[in-house]
Order: structure tokens, then sequence, then C-alpha cells
């Protein structure tokens, strides 16, 4: 499909943000940005990825995606996962494990429950 | 605790970059459909001026007039280039743009195409970044899908299509005329300015070439005017400068901050100090082509005239901090090993004179320099400085003119004393037991990789001097602080 006009891109938008990882407010979906630039892959984000994913099939959790995105910067704590709720702040963990990915679906996303000795504190405004 | 103020890195880290939905949910390619639909190719000029937008590659020549250039430049054909031939050791701010946004990088060289009037634009990218240039390619296959490049952009009349180059990984191809010969099928070789790419560049063609940072703050600046854009950063320098941060400091990663932010705010409030408690002694900034700032100036709030007036430069971002276990000397030798092997070799005052200066600093480390050859480096690397053909040869000496300034006395330590201060030129530093505080509890024997430490139980131990390797493995492992450096 091409896009013949800027009203097209702007009714393009509309019509794909429900399936975009940047949520809005009545999205009932949990997204799981795990960072894959060279850095995370690097200290294992791959791994945490495939943990993520087995423990959600484990947990039959629907709802929940997992996205790669790029480096946000802190690559001394990668890999990183950030636990994106909608109506919620973002919670950043770092230095996961594929163990840490494991309590970070079975705890947080499942029960609410934040890790809180592996939560990243940052911060970045985006003006 | 300092704020990190995100512009160029706005998408990093948040959105999927393999998926064009996600950027365009933040708004992505509303800044190309406003330049196209509702700004004339001199509106956008005129914005890019306003900003203050100035180089992020390392110069710091501003954005819009450059672009102006191209503009007024007559030709039936023009090009805009992106130089993603990142090469300073220790930086990585142009990949994880490119890994993680590679979009606003597209947009923006889409929208310097309708300002310069060009239809074509090429990405000199590093072959060694094989993952951004996987997604620099999805992100234009997808774009393309959609109609965002190509024929007639979103239906105005625009066409501009962008494809890839890669580079084979020489250092000098991130020199502007170097990596158009390269782009050519030629060496990397520089050639003389004036002419400048923006009248005769690819394929003698005026050029657009920027840097991947440059352009990541385009959008941002297109989109929210140039009066929000000078909000951000100092009187001369506007917007945001990202640093790669690394060598020994706690928090290794990219930051974003305004111009005029200081060192200290940056390796100590972002950065988190220095590891393991130990002193700061420098920071380098500006990779090969920059200098090393002493503790003296941490507070300078950075922006590119200070950093020049440092003895550095702002450079493409790279900053790596030094603690008071780096050797200046060999931080200086570092960097000229590094020029000297990646000099093209066209002209003489880089070829010959690096390899000269290479070769003096060697026999400072080694034990074998003079006062005489402190004066030599002074001379010689400020003429090749004022002689060398390319911005190369032009800033290589840098390192050591700045480490010569600011830490004099190191470099007197090795002439003088043959000593080295911080105990790294492996020629100037021996280990030695001391009986009196020797247990011989053999730890120090049983971790030396060369095994040249001998010594029964619960006797003195004895270093066999000649095979010695002069790791330090042994200093750091005795439990009695029984080994001396000296």
């Amino acid at each position: 499909m091409k896009l013949q006009s800027w009203d097209e891109l702007k009714k393009y938008r509309d019509d794909t943000k429900d399936e975009t990882s940047l949520l809005s407010d009545d999205s009932k979906t949990t997204i799981l940005a795990v960072g894959e630039a060279t850095c995370g892959i690097a200290a294992g984000a791959k791994e945490v990825a495939d943990a993520l994913q087995a423990e959600i099939e484990k947990q039959k959790l629907s709802n929940v995606k997992i996205i790669a995105t790029g480096c946000y910067g802190c690559c001394y704590a990668e890999p990183m996962v950030e636990v994106r709720q909608p109506g919620k702040d973002s919670v950043y963990y770092g230095y996961v494990t594929p163990d840490i990915a494991k309590d970070i679906v079975s705890k947080h996303v499942a029960n609410n429950e934040i890790l809180q000795g592996n939560v990243l504190n940052m911060e970045v405004l985006i003006p | 605790m300092t704020r990190q103020i995100r512009i160029a890195l706005r998408n990093c880290g948040v959105i999927d970059p393999e998926n064009i939905n996600d950027y365009i949910a933040t708004g992505g390619y509303d800044a190309l459909a406003k330049a196209i639909f509702s700004m004339s190719q001199d509106d956008v000029i005129d914005t890019m001026k306003k900003s203050g937008l100035r180089g992020r590659g390392g110069a710091g020549f501003p954005t819009g007039i450059k672009w102006e250039t191209a503009r007024k430049a007559k030709s039936d054909k023009k090009y805009v280039l992106c130089n993603a031939d990142e090469g300073d050791p220790g930086a990585f701010m142009d990949r994880s743009v490119l890994e993680g946004d590679p979009h606003c990088v597209l947009e923006a060289m889409a929208i310097c195409g309708y300002a310069i009037g060009a239809s074509e634009g090429i990405i000199y990218v590093r072959a060694e970044y094989p993952l951004a240039v996987k997604r620099l390619q999805i992100a234009i296959d997808q774009a393309k899908e959609l109609g965002l490049f190509g024929e007639n952009i979103l239906g105005s009349g625009f066409s501009f299509d962008i494809r890839l180059y890669f580079g084979a990984g020489a250092f000098v191809c991130g020199e502007e005329t170097s990596l158009m010969n390269s782009v050519q099928g030629g060496r990397g070789e520089p050639r003389l300015k004036p002419p400048f790419p923006a009248n005769v560049g690819l394929w003698d063609k005026p050029t657009n070439i920027n840097n991947v940072e440059t352009y990541a703050n385009v959008t941002q600046i297109v989109r929210n005017g140039w009066e929000w854009y000078r909000q951000f950063g100092t009187e001369k320098s506007a917007g945001t400068k990202v640093f790669a941060l690394a060598g020994k400091v706690n928090n290794v990663g990219l930051v974003e901050v305004p111009m005029g932010t200081t060192l200290r705010e940056i390796i100590y409030d972002i950065g988190g100090g220095i590891q393991h408690h130990k002193k700061f002694k420098s920071a380098q900034t500006g990779g090969p082509s920059g200098g090393c700032i002493p503790a003296e100036h941490l507070d300078t709030p950075i922006d590119y005239e200070s950093l020049i007036a440092l003895g550095s430069m702002m450079g493409s971002g790279g900053m790596i901090v030094m603690d008071e276990d780096d050797c200046m000397v060999g931080i200086a030798k570092f960097y000229l090993t590094f020029t000297a092997e990646e000099s093209c070799g066209k002209c003489t005052p880089c070829r010959i004179g690096n390899m000269r200066l290479l070769e003096i600093l060697t026999r400072i480390t080694e034990g074998d320099g003079t006062e005489d050859d402190l004066k030599k480096l002074e001379s010689l690397g400020q003429t090749i400085k004022d002689t060398a053909l390319c911005g190369l040869g032009q800033s290589s000496p840098n390192p050591i003119l700045s480490t010569l300034h600011y830490f004099y006395d190191e470099y007197m330590a090795h002439v003088d004393e043959k000593r080295c201060p911080s105990g790294t030129c492996t020629k100037l530093v021996g280990y030695k037991i001391l009986p009196e505080k020797c247990t011989g509890c053999t730890v120090c024997a049983r971790n030396c990789p060369v095994n040249c430490i001998s010594g029964e139980r619960k006797k003195t131990h004895v270093i066999d001097q000649k095979r010695c390797i002069k790791c330090g493995v042994c200093f750091s492992k005795c439990p009695f602080k029984a080994i001396i450096r000296g």
C-alpha cells in the first residue's frame, strides 16, 4: 500500500497505533521491551527474551507481548527489560538473567509484584 | 542528579526499530510531510540555520549553512550523504542510533533532499555494524512499501530514494572527501578542500554530507520549530550532544545532555563516578583527534569552543575516562599507533610525521627518551597539524600535544627518571619481592602466568627478572603486600 497524502499518513497512524508497542491508556496489553542493540545482545538479551517467552507460555498469559528495542543508553546494565503497562509508569530492570526474567513474568506481570532489588533508576527527559 | 535530555536518542530503547508503525506512531514522517507540504525549500533551510544545529561528527560546522550552499549550487543532480563510518575507538553513538531508530535518519535525509533539491541519498555505513545494516535495510524497505520513499512521496511530486554503501573499515573514510572517493569506487584518500562537497562532491556533483547524529536532530527541529530547539544548549552550541561514555567509569553507556553540561556532571552524576573509587585523572574526548582533559577542568561547561580551548575537541562524542592507573604517555602512544596505522599515506606530514612521532613516543615509553624528544614532539606535532591534507592528520597530534601540556611531569618522569608513575609502561617497570615481608605462601608463584617465581613453601620467593613479563599479577595477588613495583 502506498500512502498518497499527508492525511493518509495520519489515518494510517491512527489505524495502526493499537498494534504498536506505544501503548494507549485503554490498551489491555503489557509490553516487555528487551534492549536488543549490539550491547544488549552481547550481554545475553536473546537468552533473556527466550526466558520471558517460555515463562509467558508456562503461565498461560495472554495480552503480553515481547518486543526488541534498541539501546536505552545503560550499556553497563544490559540485558535490560522494560515492563510497559497501560496507564502506569514503566519499570526498568537491569542486569537481567534468564532467572530474573522468569521472575519478572511470574511476579511482576502476573501478580503486580515489582522486583525492587532489580529495578534500575534513571532520569531521562524526552522533550 | 543531572537529567539527560534526549532528542537524538528519543526513540532509542523505546520503539521497535524493525517495525515502521512504531516509528510512525511517535509522529514519524510528519516532519517530512510538513516540510514538503507546508514549507518551501528556503523555509526548511532557514529553520535549520536558525536552529543553530552544528555538525555532530566533530568539526561543528553549522548544518543550515551547509544545506544552503548545496541548495544554491546549480546542477542537474545532487546527492545527500550520511556519514555512518564511525571509527573512533570507544565511540558507539551512531551505531546505537542506527540500531535503535533507523527511520529518524532516513526521514531527515529525505528532508535534506527536499531542501537542497536532491533525489538520491546514500548512507555510508561500516560493514562491521551488521545489526545496524540489517535494521537500516529493513527500515528502507518498509518505508518504500508505504510510499515514504521512492517516486512521488505521499503524492507530492517529490521523489527521493536511499541506498546503503558499505565501508570497509578504513578510519580515513570517515573524512568526507575520502568517503566520497570510496563510494565512487576509488581509494579512500582525501582531496583538497575547497572546493567543498556542497559544490563539488560525489561524482563531482553538489553533495550534502552530515553525520548520523546530526540527521537524528533534524526531524525534531522541523517538527517543533527552531525556537523549540534553541531552548536547549548554549548560545553558540545549540541542542544536545550524545556521548559514548567508556573507560574507567561505572555507568558505561550512552548519555545525551544539553550542550553546556560540565564534564563532572557527565562523569559523576550520570556516569556514576570512577570504578573502584579510584582517582579521576583525565577524560579523553574526540577520540584520536581529540585530547585529554585533566581534573582541574572538570567543571568546564562543554561545547565546541570550550573543548577546543582546552586543546581537545568535541569529535563525534566518544568520552573515555581514565583513572590514576593510566599512563598518559601510554595513552598518547595508543592513539598515535592507531592514527599512524590508519594514515592513508597520501600526504607527507601525516604519513611520515605520525610515524616519527610514534617512534619518539615508543622511545620514551621504553626508557630511551630524552628531554630533547619532548621538544621534538611538540614542534613536529604542531607542524603536522598545520600542514596535513585532511582532518585525520590535522588532528592526529592532539592527544600528544594535550597530554604534553597537562601532564608534562609524567613525560619528565619517563625521560628524566626512567620511571612510569602509573606503572603501565612495562619496560620501565620491575617487580621485586621484599624478603622481610614474604611469608612464602606461594600465592605469587601459583598465579604467575610464566612460572618465573620460585621458592620453597614458607621461605622467601624470588622473581626471575629475565623471564618476568611484568604483567603485575603477583603484585595484585600478594596477600602480604610483599611485592613492590618500581
